[in-house]
This record gives C-alpha cells, sequence and structure tokens, in this order.
C-alpha cells in the first residue's frame, strides 16, 4: 500500500513539475531568438525525443544548425514575447514550406519584418531583426544604417521625450499646490463677491421697505403700524420737538410706550428660571399669575420667541371664541399650510398632535377669561402626550381653573407668582427699553430719578413705563436733557391733583343726585 | 380704646367677611380694596395689625408688606392667601408677613391669629 502511494505521489509531481513539448519549443524559440542557439537546440531535442514527428521543432533545429552560432542580445521580457511569437509564426510558415530559403531571402524577410517594426515604434525588436539581417548578409548597407544611425537617432529622441516628459511632471508636481491654493483663493474671492453683491442687492431692495421686528412681515417704508401684527413701526407722528429731543438721545422712538417689547424684558428672573426648569424637564403644565401690569404677556411673547428651538411655540393672546378657531390654529402651524380648507374633528385633531413629531407649546393669555367650554378642551389637549401648556392671567385665574377644571389643575406642576419688580430690576427695565429704542444708559434719567420711579410705580411694569412716559414728555415740552429726583416728584403730585379732582367730581355728581 | 386693623382684600364677599369677623370682635376695622389704597391709608393712619390678601389686582401683597415693613418695622402683618403652592409660606416669610392664614378659613383660625399678635 505504502509503495503504490509513494509512485502515486512520485507520478503527482512529475505531471506538476514536467515541462510539456509545447513549453519547452516555446522555450526553445526564446532562447534562439536571443542568440542562445546552444539552449534552444538542448530545449529543441527534448522536445524531438518526447514527439519525434513534431515538425516545427524540427525545423528550428535544422535552421539552426544551419545559421551556427548568434550573438546574445538583452531585450526586455515583453519585447522576447512578442518576437517569440512571431517567430513561432515563422516557424509555422516554415513547416508548410518544403524547400529551405537561401540566406539572401530570409535576410530579406528579416529585413521587412525590421522596418515593419522600426515603423511601429518597436526598436528594440527592429534592432533584433536587423542583426540578424546583418548575420545573413554582413554587408548590408542598409541594415547597417538603421543599426548605426536610425534607431538610435530614435532611442536617443525617445529618451529625451521621457526626459522632458519627466521634467514637466517634475515641474507640476512643484506648481500643483500652489496652483491649487491660487485657484481656491480666486474662486473664494469670486463667490463673496457674488454673494456681496446679492446682499448689496437685497440691502437695498429692503431698504426700500419697512419690516417690523416682531412679525419680521414687509410694510411700506413710511407705516407707523406693521400690517400684519399692528406693531408700533416707527412714531411718524413726532413733532419736530420731540424729534429733535429724541436725537440728542440717539433714540429712534419713545421708548417707554406701552407696546410690548420682549427683548426689554426685565426681572422675574428666579421665575423665568422656575419656568425653564420645569419646561426643561417637560414635567406638565405651567400657570403664571400676577396683577394688572406685572408683564404676564410680556414673558409670554418673551417665551414664544425664545423657546422656538425645543418646542413648536403658539401663542393665544386670549382665549378664542370658540375651539374650532384653536384647532385650525394648532393644525396650521404643525402641518405648515395656512390656506387650508380641511376642517380637524377634535379626533383628527388628536391624531394629528400625537403623530407630531415635535413637542407643542400653548401659550395661552387671559387666563382669567377662559370660558367652560374652552376649559373642558383644554383639558382634552392636556392630556395630548406632545402638548404643554403655559396659561397666564390674573389671580383668580388660579382659583377659576382650581374650581371649575380640576383634571387641569392637578396637571399645573408650577404656579409662577408674577409679583413687582425690584429697585434692580426696575433699573434694568429703563435701560433695556432705552437701549432698544436706539439709546445708551440711563440718558435723560439720573440714578435718583429711577429710584424714585421705582417708589412710585411700586416696582410694577406697566407702571414704571407709564411714569417714565409722563416725564419724557414733560422734558420734551420743557426742553430739558435731564430728569431728576424732582421731577419725579412732580408726577405724584399730578396724580394727587388728579385724584382730588375726580373726588371733587365724584362729590358733584353725589351732591347732584341728591339734589335730583 | 378697640385696637384698629387694615383689611386689605380684593374680593368685596371675602372683605365683608373679615369685617364682620373682626368688628364682632370689638376691633376697629378699616376696610381697602387695593395695595395702594392700604399704603395710603398707612400713611396717614396708625394701625396695630393689618390682614393683607397676597394676590391683589395692582400691586401684590408681598410688595405692599415689603413698603409697609420697610416704613413701620413692628406693625404685625398677617397674610391671607389662597395661594396654596407649596413654597408661599417662606415666600410670604422672605416678604416680611408674621403669619399666614390660608383661604377659605374657619373664623377661629383668624380671630387666634389676630389675637396672637395683639394681645
Amino acid at each position: 500500500m505504502k509503495k503504490y502511494l509513494v509512485l502515486f505521489f512520485l507520478l503527482l509531481a512529475g505531471v506538476v513539475f514536467a515541462q510539456s513539448a509545447e513549453e519547452l519549443y516555446e522555450g526553445a524559440v526564446n532562447k534562439y531568438f536571443l542568440g542562445d542557439n546552444a539552449g534552444a537546440v538542448v530545449l529543441l531535442r527534448r522536445v524531438l525525443a518526447d514527439q519525434p514527428d513534431n515538425d516545427k521543432a524540427r525545423v528550428l533545429l535544422q535552421q539552426i544548425e544551419s545559421e551556427g552560432a548568434a550573438p546574445v542580445v538583452a531585450t526586455p521580457t515583453t519585447v522576447k514575447r512578442v518576437v517569440a511569437t512571431t517567430l513561432r509564426r515563422a516557424a509555422a510558415t516554415t513547416t508548410t514550406l518544403p524547400k529551405e530559403k537561401t540566406k539572401e531571402e530570409k535576410a530579406n524577410e528579416y529585413f521587412i519584418k525590421a522596418q515593419e517594426f522600426f515603423e511601429n515604434g518597436d526598436y528594440l525588436i527592429a534592432k533584433a531583426y536587423f542583426r540578424r539581417v546583418l548575420d545573413l548578409v554582413p554587408d548590408q548597407q542598409e541594415a547597417q544604417s538603421y543599426l548605426d544611425e536610425y534607431i538610435p537617432e530614435r532611442i536617443a529622441l525617445i529618451t529625451k521625450m521621457d526626459e522632458a516628459k519627466e521634467a514637466v511632471k517634475d515641474i507640476r508636481t512643484k506648481i500643483e499646490a500652489p496652483a491649487f491654493l491660487l485657484y481656491l483663493l480666486v474662486s473664494l474671492v469670486l463667490v463673496f463677491g457674488f454673494l456681496f453683491g446679492l446682499n448689496t442687492l437685497y440691502c437695498s431692495w429692503r431698504g426700500k421697505h419697512l419690516y417690523c421686528p416682531e412679525c419680521s412681515s414687509r410694510n411700506h417704508l413710511n407705516a407707523e403700524f406693521c400690517r400684519k401684527c399692528g406693531y408700533r413701526l416707527r412714531a411718524s407722528d413726532l413733532s419736530p420737538e420731540q424729534n429733535s429731543w429724541f436725537c440728542k438721545f440717539n433714540w429712534s422712538k419713545n421708548p417707554f410706550t406701552l407696546n410690548v417689547i420682549p427683548e426689554a424684558y426685565a426681572g422675574h428672573k428666579t421665575e423665568i428660571s422656575m419656568i425653564a426648569e420645569k419646561l426643561a424637564t417637560l414635567s406638565g403644565h405651567i400657570l403664571i399669575v400676577g396683577g394688572l401690569g406685572t408683564g404676564k404677556t410680556t414673558l409670554l411673547q418673551w417665551m414664544e420667541n425664545h423657546l422656538k428651538e425645543k418646542f413648536e411655540t403658539i401663542y393665544l393672546l386670549r382665549p378664542p371664541a370658540r375651539t374650532d378657531e384653536l384647532i385650525d390654529l394648532v393644525a396650521a402651524t404643525i402641518t405648515r399650510r395656512t390656506n387650508h380648507t380641511h376642517r380637524y374633528s377634535i379626533y383628527e385633531f388628536q391624531k394629528l398632535c400625537r403623530q407630531y413629531k415635535r413637542n407643542i407649546l400653548l401659550l395661552l393669555d387671559e387666563a382669567h377669561e377662559f370660558n367652560e367650554e374652552f376649559e373642558q378642551f383644554l383639558r382634552t389637549l392636556g392630556d395630548l402626550p406632545n402638548m404643554y401648556l403655559v396659561m397666564a392671567g390674573l389671580p383668580q385665574a388660579r382659583e377659576k381653573l382650581k374650581r371649575d377644571l380640576p383634571a387641569l389643575f392637578d396637571r399645573i406642576v408650577e404656579t409662577v407668582l408674577l409679583g413687582s419688580l425690584t429697585q434692580q430690576e426696575t433699573k434694568e427695565l429703563i435701560l433695556n427699553r432705552i437701549k432698544n429704542a436706539g439709546g445708551e444708559g440711563f440718558g435723560p434719567f439720573t440714578v435718583a430719578a429711577t429710584e424714585k420711579i421705582f417708589d412710585l410705580g411700586y416696582g410694577i411694569p406697566r407702571g414704571i413705563l407709564k411714569i417714565c412716559d409722563w416725564l419724557v414728555t414733560r422734558a420734551v415740552r420743557a426742553n430739558q436733557v435731564s430728569i431728576e429726583a424732582k421731577d419725579v416728584e412732580a408726577y405724584t403730585e399730578q396724580i394727587k391733583m388728579a385724584k382730588l379732582g375726580e373726588d371733587l367730581e365724584m362729590a358733584e355728581k353725589s351732591e347732584e343726585k341728591k339734589d335730583g | 380704646m378697640a385696637k384698629s386693623i387694615l383689611v386689605v382684600e380684593d374680593y368685596p364677599e371675602t372683605l365683608k367677611l373679615f369685617e364682620q369677623i373682626l368688628t364682632g370682635e370689638g376691633f376697629s376695622v378699616k376696610a381697602v380694596e387695593t395695595g395702594e389704597k392700604a399704603l395710603d391709608a398707612i400713611a396717614h393712619k396708625k394701625f396695630d395689625l393689618v390682614v393683607l390678601d397676597v394676590m391683589l389686582p395692582r400691586i401684590d401683597g408681598m410688595e405692599v408688606c415689603r413698603r409697609i415693613k420697610l416704613a413701620h418695622k413692628d406693625l404685625p402683618v398677617i397674610a391671607a392667601t389662597a395661594f396654596d403652592v407649596p413654597d408661599i409660606i417662606s415666600r410670604c416669610k422672605s416678604a416680611g408677613f408674621d403669619e399666614v392664614i390660608m383661604k377659605p378659613f374657619e373664623p377661629d383660625r383668624l380671630i387666634a391669629a389676630v389675637n396672637k399678635h395683639l394681645l
């Protein structure tokens, strides 16, 4: 058994390592062409030993023997392959020829082939053929000329071209990086130039209109109020005296109007942080209560602007007359369609809200004015998982919700009481308002005046604004550049006089009633 | 001479209730509806105690209390509120209130609180 196995492996090795007659023949052809005639003869004899009737091998062997020894030519492998193939073809042709060619005929044949290779640019092969021509016919002048002049000339030319190409490549490599940077720079300059031009055009176009700082809608350049939200855009009715007085402080408008300006919001930092904390954790609904003019509306509008990233904020100035209106408003906001005609049923609306991927923050003002129907609807809304309510109203709103809507009231996680501003916060409010109008610092108010304003206004934002407005109007009339504490006292006197007037009027009316 | 008490409450019914309970106990009661009126009354007359609603329509009770305490440090001020948020007691304390009674209240609770500071 072992013996057979050894034999089997030996046979297998023999099959693997043994060269076929064809391979041996090809090897012989290569050697022959390379000038190793002795090597070629050895291989051809091995071929004929294996295959005595191999005509190709026999013809080639005869040819080599008739030629005798030839010089060894070193050619690249690719050239070898090409030449070998060519020779093989020649050999195949020879097998069909019954008689041998003369030396001149062979030389002529080689010469033609050499020329063909020369014309095709295969100079090394051509060179080999020309050599063979000279081997057969040593006085062939033309072949000699090719070998001595034309081929070296062409090779030299190719070498030069290669060198030139390399040089170009080197230069290209050297200039490529700076060229790219230059290209990038030029492109950037062009892009920025284009954008700058576009911006200039846009600005000049924008300059022809007045844009609302509240809702960004476009208005006529001379419009006083925003056509969309009603925001006072400019004090167009400023008298020349007012205008010149405002210019002294770089004010573009009266800073102390009762317009809601969320950007100028001041104070209630603890309350805002409480609200922010609850909204950050999405704990539940929030109720803001506070007296008249304490800044509930301003706070809600401030929230509307500042919580847009986290929530889909929707602000409602007052409770709608019908719940459909709120459904339409919320649906339009979350579907981003303002002109849709589809009326959502409460069930469709619930589904729409549930499918919406963002949290919705509904900011409801005047919570003390909620009617029963709206309160019931709010309870439904409040049950939606991604709906958060922030309601603001007078103090009684809390009692009302607690009494009428305990289910919703239970979901209120924070009741924020907006109280009066501190003295510092009052100063901050005055500063913010002046800044919003384009001014800087307290000017024209002295610090003592701002403190007196706080005392008189009880820290209630609306009260403070009213006092400031009165003081500014008075200063404009008197062309007074500084508003001091004594001027604020004048306001107290004016209030007292007004009260006295009211009392007198009341007394007169009651007397008239008695007489009547 | 009867002790005088200032009651500040914006709900007329509740104000009337305060008046009835305290007058019934023999106190002299001045009732006003707003913080401004309360501060005005205190500026013109001396009171022995103030019962003050926390949630007033304009100036809230906290601010009124702060201002009362600035002028009359020893004048007792009792907060009456229905604003039952968890931190209401601490808020009232920091505003300067001496005691807090939650609404709705039993008359005895009010009388006990008043007597505590007057007697």
